[in-house]
């Protein structure tokens, strides 16, 4: 069956500030694709793989056939978005991509299609996007044999695409021992998803094959692999050993086999009878050179009759020879090491031409640059010469895209010259590239921000490298990654905070980010562990000691739990602190089946602390609970509304970032900052 | 547990002649207590049935058929609460818009009627009296601008209690995009407070930032949590009578709260009195029944306390 429909976005990172913490998706404008035209069709028609926007594709066929005989066969398409967001024209506000994905039979015939169109509102997700990209799921049915599927993308706008042919076979419903291509996780909620508008439940039904992780995760088209790390796949199949053995299997792109790796199987499942099995193994992974690879697993074992040995399809995989310690996807990992470079941006008006042009550009950024220092330098207000250096970039940026990276060149060779002498000279420079990142992103010059927020961060890194105070670097760091964070961008946020922490271990700041964020990630094991070190070295951090309670328990750990909470209650800590504090107690009171108790304690609650409605609330409610009708309409006759701005309550403040620390990270960031300016000047001047 | 008519007969003559020493003595408690429903009668087009009689419903009340003791349509006076999400997703314009729909809804309610206005976030932001004066409504609306997170869970509660002792039809209609992040109760408990109450509840359903499907945890919940939550929502408002309108752009909030008004003026109101009541607070089972094989939409039951 045909499918030319619209597609609906759904975005898994958003950001705090522009949208409160319970807006979890929202739609983005879509459209219908009509079918193939002149050049797309050709593209298809051959089957020639290329293009120059960073694609790759993943395709899982269904396990039972349809009452037609055809089997789903769901596809996963990832497109990086640095590359697919080069190029774009300062103040573009809408991106429209393409997809197209053609289901071939073994004779060349189309057994089916998927024509997919969408347009992405820059400004809400513009910067999720640039820091990893789309991911985008869908369907086609194909009969069981063997096929290829053609994926195609292509932005409308600068006519860039990529294609893609994967061979796939679909195992009839009674073929076996087979294996399905393998699924490797992929760290959630960094991508920008997007699926077909079709019913909810329906679109999970059809994905089935592709969810992982009890249907919250989508693995990865380009997994990630890194020496020293243990790297979990799920592999589905029929017909498998009894006691099945693992082997991870690489070779080269030129097909020499490299490494044959035992694994280990953790858990055998099978959700229905007609279902496949699941294996999910766990791999060790050793040193190799890193580079791109193509994997498979091998699974042998003994079955009726004899020995079974079978091989999943082969992927392409990228392998890093060490750990990278961060948990970014695998496109953002690329960009890092500079594995894949983006593709030359698409001229918006007059191409540069030669290498004349480029270096007269160079030269006018390095020039504009050194002025807007030595403005700033002698006092300048922050604000007029980030607008200069905006004004700037944006100026040479018009003229050619592909001055962005040059500019940065310019940038960060300009400020490691000017450090020479002085490595304090970077801590300004790297706080001015971060209110550069700001204002570049209310203006919406969005590639040129990402470019200064990696600036800004690399020149809080270098400074920490060349002796500066880790302690200032890692508050530097924070204070952009709490930026990112407020803009939806998680994995270079989460990186920062790492290196943030790595830098500086006892900032209370940074551990309550990455406990948040850890909390938010539904990760309360690693929450707990950022925060039992936090409050071991910040023994008086009331929030720390808050989180830390209210995650003992969702760890299982209630008696801590229930210690650290009782401890907040009768000590002088925040008001929103000690209101959470009773409300925790009061669940696992209420939990325990102490309701008594639980009045009791909230009554004592609402008598200390009585400007807080929830208490009051959840004190009503128990009353009523209990019978006592009169007494709860008591209770709420008292609650009063608060038509004025307020902190917010207790329960809001917990769920949101927590920026209390970071304010004070800023003031004190900014005086240092200040303090470094005449080291500045005097590097000005020296060059 | 004086019985209601006792009480209303005794005090419906504000002096009647006692005999002398005369004991009043209570035998038996009979509970005669109505049970009103407010039912929606609609052919399977969508459109409303206005020409029945009390001949045409059936009544059952845990499978047992009860007599219809009253029955009128529509002119039964209403105490409604209109709650207005004005989290911070509802910044700007948008609060504007959704007050705009509430004045729509107040200029058409009858004399009789009085209306409340509670505006929320993760804190009640306002409250109005009941009234159906529009000044009294939506003046203090225009003094408080959208902040903070969603608390819908405890504000529900706060409507619902609001309703309590109100005359004639109580309404509570929600205006929201349903993701409740920051209440300290949870929707079970709000369902529980709904069911003991014999308020309609309403969801004005904002869909234009959700398609109803959570994708992320937030701090106090995972995504299962929330999708629960938003489950448990849909089944209070069901099965209290009322129903969920999906509106996909808040501009269609002042059509929605009429439609609600118009339905609500259409609606049956039957009176009975249940034959098997016996106060040990269990969960009675109601069902109507309409000749002609149309669509009977009421509350699904009620506590017997």
């Amino acid at each position: 069956m045909p499918r030319s429909a619209f597609a609906l976005a759904l975005v898994l990172a958003l950001p705090a500030a522009a949208q409160p913490a319970d807006h979890l998706s929202f739609a983005l404008q879509t459209r219908p694709l009509r079918g193939l035209q002149g050049p797309i069709a050709t593209l298809l028609t051959t089957g020639q793989e290329g293009g120059g926007l960073p694609m790759a594709a993943l395709a899982v066929p269904a396990s039972e056939p349809d009452e037609k005989g055809r089997f789903a066969v769901p596809i996963l398409v990832e497109i990086e978005g640095n590359g697919l967001l080069t190029g774009r024209r300062p103040g573009d506000e809408i991106l429209r991509v393409e997809i197209y994905a053609y289901a071939m039979g073994a004779d060349g015939a189309v057994n089916d299609y998927l024509a997919q169109g969408m347009s992405l509102d820059l400004a809400r997700v513009g910067e999720a996007v640039l820091d990893s990209g789309i991911k985008f799921v869908g369907t086609v049915d194909m009969p069981a044999g063997a096929g290829s599927l053609r994926v195609l993308v292509v932005d409308p706008d600068t006519l860039r695409y990529s294609l893609r042919v994967l061979p796939l076979t679909v195992p009839s419903a009674s073929a076996g021992p087979i294996l399905l291509p393998p699924l490797f996780s992929d760290p959630r909620g960094r991508w920008v998803l997007a699926r077909p508008g079709e019913a909810a439940e329906e679109l999970e039904r059809s994905l089935a094959p592709l969810l992982m992780d009890e249907g919250w995760g989508l693995p990865s088209s380009l997994p990630l692999l890194a020496g020293g790390r243990t790297r979990r796949v799920t592999l589905l199949g029929r017909g498998l050993p009894a006691e099945p053995s693992v082997t991870l299997e690489i070779r080269t792109e030129a097909g020499k086999q490299v490494l044959a790796l035992p694994g280990t199987v953790i858990e055998r499942s099978r959700t229905s009878g007609l279902a496949p099995e699941q294996l999910a193994c766990d791999f060790d992974l050793p040193k190799l050179e890193t580079g791109r690879y193509r994997a498979n697993i091998l699974v042998t074992g003994l079955v009726t009759g004899g020995s079974s040995n079978v091989k999943t399809p082969e992927l392409t995989v990228l392998y890093l020879s060490e750990n990278p310690l961060t948990e970014e996807p695998t496109w953002a990992q690329l960009r890092r090491l500079g594995g894949e470079r983006a593709p030359p941006p698409v001229a918006a008006t007059e191409a540069p031409k030669g290498r004349r042009r480029n270096a007269e550009l160079e030269r006018i950024a390095r020039q504009g640059y050194e002025e807007a220092l030595r403005g700033f330098a002698s006092g300048t207000p922050m604000d007029q010469v980030v607008s200069r250096l905006g004004d700037m970039e944006a100026g040479l940026y018009r003229q050619s895209p592909q001055s962005a990276e040059a500019l940065r060149e310019v940038e960060l060779e300009t400020a490691q010259r000017l450090a020479r002498g002085d490595p304090e000279v970077l801590l300004p420079l790297a706080l001015l590239h971060a209110e550069l990142y700001r204002s570049l992103r209310v203006r919406k010059e969005l590639y040129l921000a990402e470019s200064a927020r990696r600036t800004s961060a690399d020149l809080a890194a270098a400074y920490a490298e060349r002796g500066g105070s880790e302690s200032v670097a890692a508050q530097a760091l924070l204070s952009l990654a709490a930026d990112l964070l407020a803009s939806g961008v998680q994995s270079a946020s989460r990186s920062m905070l790492d290196r943030a922490l790595a830098l500086d271990g006892r900032n209370e700041a940074v551990g309550l980010f990455l406990a948040a964020s850890a909390e938010r990630d539904g990760d309360y094991p690693r929450a707990v562990d950022i925060l039992e070190r936090l409050v071991q070295s910040h023994p008086g951090s009331a929030e720390a000691r808050l989180r830390l309670g209210v995650n003992l328990d969702r760890v299982g750990k209630t008696a801590q739990a229930r210690e650290t909470l009782q401890r907040l209650i009768s000590e002088p800590v925040p008001e929103w602190v000690k209101t959470v504090a009773f409300q925790e107690l009061v669940r696992l009171q209420l939990r325990d089946g102490r309701q008594d108790r639980a009045v009791a304690l909230l009554r004592q609650a609402v008598a200390r602390l009585p400007n807080q409605t929830q208490l009051a609330v959840q004190l009503a409610y128990l009353l009523e609970r209990q019978g006592s009708a009169s007494a709860a309409r008591e209770v709420l006759a008292r609650i009063k509304p608060r038509p004025q701005a307020t902190d917010g309550s207790p329960r809001h403040r917990y769920g949101q970032w927590p920026t209390a620390a970071l304010d004070q990270v800023r003031r004190s960031l900014t005086q240092q900052s200040i303090l470094r300016l005449a080291a500045l000047a005097r590097a000005l001047g020296k060059s | 547990m004086l019985p209601a008519l006792l009480l209303a007969a005794l005090l419906q003559d504000p002096f009647p002649p006692l005999p002398p020493e005369a004991e009043i003595r209570v035998d038996e408690v009979i509970d005669v207590e109505l049970q009103q429903l407010y039912v929606t009668v609609t052919r399977p087009s969508g459109s409303a049935v206005l020409d029945l009689t009390a001949a045409d419903f059936a009544i059952l009340d845990n499978g047992e058929p009860q007599a219809v003791s009253t029955f009128s349509r529509g002119e039964l006076p209403l105490s409604a609460v209109l709650l207005l999400d004005a989290s911070a997703s509802m910044e700007g314009p948008r609060l504007r818009t959704a007050a705009e729909g509430v004045k729509a809804f107040v200029s058409r309610v009858l004399p009789q009627d009085e209306v409340s206005v509670m505006l929320f976030s993760d804190e009640l932001l306002m409250r109005t009296p009941f009234s159906n004066d529009a000044a009294t409504l939506l003046t203090p609306v225009e003094g408080v601008a959208a902040r903070g997170g969603t608390a819908i869970n405890d504000h529900l509660y706060l409507a619902l209690r609001d309703l309590d002792g109100r005359l004639g039809r109580r309404v509570m209609v929600l205006l929201s995009d349903g993701v409740d992040v920051e209440s300290t109760l949870g929707m079970e408990d709000v369902r529980w407070a709904a069911r003991g109450s014999q308020a309609l509840l309403y969801w004005i359903r904002l869909q234009e930032t959700s398609r109803g499907r959570i994708e992320r945890s937030s701090a106090w919940r995972d995504r299962n949590g929330h999708e629960e939550q938003l489950r448990l929502l849909e089944t209070a408002v069901t099965e209290s009578g009322g129903r969920v309108e999906v509106i996909p752009d808040i501009g269609e909030v002042g059509a929605a709260l009429q439609k609600i008004l118009r339905e609500l003026r259409e609606q049956y109101v039957l009176g009975y009195q249940p034959t098997r009541n016996h106060g040990d607070g269990s969960w009675h089972k109601l069902e109507v029944r309409v000749r002609g094989g149309h669509k009977a939409r009421t509350r699904e039951g009620y506590f017997d306390r």
